[in-house]
């Protein structure tokens, strides 16, 4: 009998510069420590969808994105 | 003994899984927290090279991969991961204290760095099954052509953003498109620039008197400086334009240019040609009652509209003509000529100096009662008032009789459906709007534009997707799309300001005071030869661009996203595209020199 992923979790961490204002996890704001340290958690579904998340830092200088993915056999070269 | 699990013994289909690549694990039955160690080193893996260097702003330092199963009875690892007591596997990146540490997180628009681990599971039998972990996967996955979120954000910032570029619809696509709009505006502060004050505007501006006296060749260096520090106070704005974080700002600022219209070609003085830009920017976003009680005294309008003839008992007519005709009410909408000169002698003495500061001069102004300006039911009269401040006051009740009149709400809201909806008009929608315009106040002032431009943006009449891609960009908009979707820098910026020129847009100086007609007529047959002509040199831009393997500007997994970050709508030849693409096999990012010369790329 096979067994089945019921859930992924992706945990994140990171830092930001001192001018990132505010910090965002698919649109939604999360808190950046005094540290300028952060983390967040996403559970992606493991049926079909996309299973991203992306990580948005807004600064006066601009915004700075990250998209992390998680996927299933060797990534394709076309990933790079 | 190991043995391939069938791609079906997951319940998760994995878009990258290759036929054959399919896992299988051992019988499980409940849940368990299924730690995922990673395999190897495929950090950094996927090549094509790209920025590569990790941005200040934000940095990815570690990644855990927590995986829960149906059963907690079998004997589940991941692959010489090191774990720690809640069994989430760990990997550091850029260094971490006590993890395995794989490549770096590789910084915004890079290439994508992947992380490789194996799922093992025990029981009768062994399974192995392969996944990864991506920083930066291929746009197509992350932002898919045909989402309709990504298609209402590219909307969006097609319309009154420059286009869009990837981290702005990677942030916006999971955020509720009202929620975006609220904190789009709620950012866009113009506190907020790439950069510094352009150079002109600490240039001092020297009086015709002092310039008489120079030498005829001081007189030339002066005039050679001055035109040099104009062109430099539009490459400041193409450049704000490509790399601001709120092109809505930028955005507007173009539009109430175009709408306030000031030809710096006349005015020739880059500190105020700066002061002038410096207005529509300050106010592009804040209450329209300030951006018009600001440019009645702009010493760029003023001079443009020669306000500094008009005097009492020679009244000119021409800011007060423009100011009913142009930037408040429309031609014919509740006035006549005679309240044109009315209106012109109420801002007698708005003068400005030699050194081009406004000046009210009382000794020109025309103190005399103006009675009954305006057609009924806005009829009003300005009393001669006696004292200094109330004669100044003139203009500016003015103003403010205008800002009480409904039609100029309409009339506003009339210019932003033309310039970023298009087609025809709805009165009704229109007239709400125009509610909202009037009626919502903001520290005391009522005029508000960022309440208006949501009434706007998340209204049908915007939203509908019947709109997507069915106007015309002009040069201004086109150029900086290319630049500001792919997050790189043009060759040059004031290539770009001349060549928009020749395309018809030249920033800063509109063809006459009725600014750019837009719409349909950015393209004729002459500005279609100029955009074409442009578009197969710049198809050699981005080919050096692409191909600078020392420092190179365009990511290459950019390449494949093109068609998203840079169309409104699908290729209008795709044919065309591919057939040019596979001629020329000698270079494998062709395809962008073909996409540039499609047609679709000029709407917006």
């Amino acid at each position: 009998m096979a067994v089945t992923i019921s859930q992924i979790t992706v945990h994140v961490s990171g830092h930001v510069g001192s001018t990132v204002t505010r910090l965002e996890v698919d649109g939604a704001e999360i808190a950046i420590a005094l540290d300028r340290t952060w983390t967040c958690a996403k559970t992606v579904p493991t049926g079909t969808g996309t299973r991203t998340v992306t990580i948005t830092a807004i600064s006066p200088k601009g915004v700075d994105a990250r998209t992390v993915e998680i996927g299933g056999g060797t990534a394709p070269v076309a990933a790079g | 003994m190991n043995a391939p699990l069938p791609p079906d013994s997951f319940a998760l289909p994995l878009p990258l899984l290759r036929p054959g690549d399919g896992v299988r694990l051992a019988t499980l039955a409940g849940v368990v927290a299924l730690p995922l160690v990673l395999a190897g080193c495929g950090g950094g893996g996927g090549g094509g090279g790209g920025g590569g260097s990790v941005s200040s702003g934000l940095v990815i330092t570690e990644l855990a991969i927590e995986v829960t199963v149906d059963n907690s009875s079998a004997a589940v690892t991941v692959s010489a991961a090191p774990t720690d007591g809640s069994k989430i596997a760990r990997f550091a990146l850029n260094g971490g204290s006590g993890l395995t540490t794989r490549a770096r997180d590789p910084g915004s628009k890079a290439a994508a760095a992947i992380y490789d681990f194996a799922i093992v599971a025990v029981d009768s039998n062994t399974a192995t099954r392969d996944c990864y972990v991506a920083i930066n996967p291929p746009l197509e996955r992350s932002l898919p052509a045909g989402n309709a979120a990504v298609l209402q954000y590219k909307h969006l910032f097609n319309r009154l953003g420059f286009g869009a570029s990837e981290d702005e619809l990677v942030r916006f696509r999971y955020m509720s498109y009202n929620a975006a709009i609220t904190q789009i505006l709620a950012e866009a502060t113009i506190a907020e620039t790439t950069q510094g004050p352009p150079s002109a505007a600490s240039f001092r501006v020297v009086p015709w008197q002092e310039f008489s006296a120079l030498s005829a060749s001081a007189q030339d260096a002066h005039t050679d400086k001055k035109s040099d520090l104009l062109t430099k106070l539009n490459t400041w704005w193409w450049h704000e334009m490509i790399n601001t974080k709120h092109p809505i700002l930028e955005r507007m600022a173009l539009f109430w240019h175009n709408l306030l219209v000031v030809n710096a070609g006349d005015i020739f003085e880059p500190k105020t040609m700066w002061t002038y830009l410096d207005l529509l920017r300050t106010n592009a976003l804040g209450s329209f009652r300030d951006l018009l009680h600001g440019i009645a005294k702009d010493p760029a309008m003023a001079l443009f509209l020669d306000s500094n003839s008009n005097k009492k008992g020679k009244p000119n007519e021409n800011f007060g003509r423009e100011l009913l005709e142009l930037f408040t009410l429309g031609e014919g909408q509740g006035y006549n000529d005679a309240d044109v000169v009315k209106v012109a002698r109420c801002f007698t003495g708005w003068h400005v100096t030699n050194n081009h500061e406004f000046i009210f001069r009382q000794n020109h102004h025309d103190v005399d009662s103006k009675d009954d300006i305006f057609e009924s039911p806005h009829t009003f009269t300005v009393n001669n008032p006696e004292s200094p401040d109330q004669v100044r006051l003139d203009g500016e009740a003015v103003l403010d009789h205008l800002l009480g009149m409904s039609r100029l709400a309409i009339f506003i809201c009339e210019k932003l459906w033309d310039e970023f909806i298009g087609g025809t008009r709805d009165g009704s929608v229109i007239n709400s709007w125009a509610n909202t315009f009037r009626t919502t106040v903001v520290d005391g002032k009522n005029y508000q534009i960022k309440p208006l431009l949501t009434a706007i943006l998340t209204h049908s009449a915007f939203t509908n997707t019947g709109n997507y891609g069915n106007m015309l960009r002009s040069p201004v908009e086109l150029h900086v799309s290319l630049f500001r979707s792919v997050g790189v820098q043009p060759k040059k910026l004031a290539d770009h300001d001349w060549q928009a020129n020749l395309e018809d847009q030249y920033l800063l100086r509109p063809p006459n005071v009725r600014g750019w007609i837009g719409g349909l007529s950015w393209i004729d047959a002459k500005s279609l030869l100029q955009r074409r002509s442009h578009m197969q040199g710049l198809g050699w831009e981005f080919f050096n661009k692409i191909n600078d393997v020392s420092h190179q500007k365009i990511p290459v997994r950019l390449m494949s996203s093109l068609e998203t970050l840079w169309f409104a709508t699908p290729i209008y030849d795709q044919a065309a595209v591919n057939a040019g693409a596979a001629s020329q096999t000698w270079d494998p990012f062709a395809k962008i020199r073909f996409l540039l010369l499609d047609p679709a790329l000029h709407c917006k």
